[in-house]
């Protein structure tokens, strides 16, 4: 893991918490469909999921090491809260909750990379 | 009415073609990536495939001679097979990447699984071009896909910041990354002329019995009309990417997210009017590419074809375009990302753009074939300098895809 490949890799899940956010956040508006929602949140956490798995995986270089497993923590805290949004399409209770700790782990991701 | 269902082939083929998977993934990486900066490749990209639609569907129209008939005869036996080689190539990835957007749309629209709706998709794309007459096909693909104009709403409510808009419209790099800035001009370039859209409009001037010189003023319309709203609906894709894309550190990379900027500033009808549109639009696209598959290899071997005829009439036009179809499911079935393939399609579709327009522009004007009805000064002139700016674009395509990482940096 290179400060680049870091700092892409922040980017990517910033990228894709900040966007399971907006999406729950038309659930909790009632401005948007169930169906898309599922669909969409599974494609999210998916790709979350490979972010984590690619990020766990790799060899930091120098001080890298703490800072890659915590953006391989938050990719795996986002990626669990996609896959709430994607079981629960309908429920604005949680998606108030999984559009909060999106944000928060977007934030987080925004924060690691500029410590870079 | 029938004056507008009279353009629905340039709506279909603007609507399929200009805002196909490819473009609508194009314009909104763009607008993400890079807010409005390139707003001008759009309108340059528009105004070429205006001058070479217009073109090929005069000289379908005077010489009754579709784009494929036209490059057998001025290229060669050689180098035109060379060029339906490539062309072909290219139509089957386009065609794979709007089959697999389809069954994506269908996924968001109804949250079944994808992979059964990759057949569903198949099979609504198989019945709709054997059951419809070609202006049937034009007609629903053509005009369901202006729900498109939902992202045009979307734009103007999202109060866009029109000196950066105004901005756009002039070529400046601003981003410390040249060469992301040149592969996206070149992807919405190569969205916005893609060779299938000419095969598919001047084989399509030929289903339609186009005749001078009524039908001339008709075909510049068409290709006007059309291609205008294409850049409409292109340009407010990109719109609202940089307006929520852009703040909020966003990169689209599915069809669901450019969906979602529909239904941030419209809600749930904003959502599925976008969803409705990408359908018919996608679904349009796909039948121009395995159309203009299935025209290519008939015009160039010399068989029957036409979807006016009875498929008993023109069985090897028929089964070319099922084999398309058949190939752009089996390669979406296999898993491969349509996205993906999009981008890719995108690309190098670029390469094959040249071997398609340049016999295009030596039949438009040449007089012993077209007549009074011969490019005039001002086509030829703007036909030649597009043709350098499609042969630059061409030759930087492939290291472009290669040194920017498609793209991603």
């Amino acid at each position: 893991m290179t400060e680049y490949r870091f700092s892409k890799d922040s980017e990517s899940l910033q990228s894709l918490a900040t966007e399971g956010s907006v999406l729950a956040d038309g659930v909790v508006d009632g401005r948007t469909t169930s169906a898309f929602v599922r669909t969409h949140a599974q494609e999210l956490a998916s790709d979350t999921e490979k972010l984590a798995s690619v990020v766990a995986s790799t060899h930091p270089e120098g001080g890298l090491a703490s800072k890659t497993k915590q953006l391989a923590s938050l990719a795996r805290t986002a990626a669990s809260q996609l896959r709430t949004l994607a079981d629960h399409p309908s429920d604005p209770a949680r998606a108030a909750h999984v559009r909060s700790a999106l944000a928060n782990a977007a934030d987080a991701a925004a924060k690691l990379q500029k410590g870079v | 009415m029938s004056k507008v269902f009279q353009i629905s082939l340039g709506i279909l083929a603007a609507i399929g073609g200009f805002v196909d998977i490819g473009d609508i993934v194009f314009s909104a990486t763009a607008g993400a990536t890079l807010g409005y900066q390139l707003i001008w490749a759009v309108l340059v990209g528009a105004v070429g495939i205006m001058i070479y639609s217009e073109m090929c569907g005069r000289v379908a129209a005077v010489a009754k001679r579709p784009v494929f008939d036209v490059v057998r005869e001025r290229l060669g036996y050689k180098v035109g097979l060379t060029t339906l080689c490539a062309s072909q190539f290219v139509n089957a990835m386009t065609c794979a990447a709007e089959v697999g957007g389809v069954a994506i749309v269908l996924r968001y629209l109804f949250g079944l699984p994808y992979r059964p709706l990759i057949a569903v998709s198949l099979l609504i794309l198989l019945v709709s071009v054997w059951f419809l007459p070609f202006e049937w096909i034009e007609r629903v693909f053509g005009f369901g896909g202006l729900m498109l104009i939902v992202f045009a709403v979307a734009a103007v409510k999202l109060h866009p910041n029109m000196g950066a808009l105004g901005h756009g419209l002039i070529p400046h790099i601003d981003t410390p990354s040249p060469l992301i800035w040149f592969y996206f001009v070149v992807g919405i370039l190569g969205a916005t002329v893609a060779p299938y859209e000419v095969y598919f409009y001047s084989s399509g001037g030929v289903e339609d019995g186009w005749v001078p010189p009524h039908d001339l003023k008709l075909n510049k319309l068409t290709s006007i009309l059309g291609y205008a709203l294409g850049t409409v609906l292109s340009v407010s894709i990109m719109v609202v990417a940089a307006e929520l894309f852009v703040p909020q550190g966003i990169e689209p990379g599915f069809l669901g997210t450019v969906a979602l900027a529909a239904q941030t500033p419209l809600g749930e009808v904003g959502l599925i009017l976008a969803l409705l549109g990408m359908f018919f639009a996608i679904s349009g696209a796909s039948i121009d590419t395995a159309l203009s598959g299935a025209y290519n290899m008939a015009q160039f071997f010399g068989w029957e074809w036409g979807k006016y005829q009875k498929p008993a009439r023109a069985p090897r036009f028929t089964i070319t375009w099922m084999a398309f179809f058949g190939l752009a499911f089996l390669v979406v079935i296999s898993g491969v990302d349509p996205i993906f393939v999009t981008e890719l399609s995108v690309v190098f579709s670029v390469v094959a753009l040249p071997l398609t327009y340049v016999p295009i522009l030596l039949v438009a004007g040449d007089k012993n074939y077209m007549g009074d009805h011969a490019n005039g000064r001002l086509a030829s002139t703007l036909g030649w300098v597009y043709l350098v700016i499609i042969l630059v674009v061409s030759l930087a395509a492939v290291p472009l895809l290669v040194l920017t990482n498609m793209g991603e940096g």
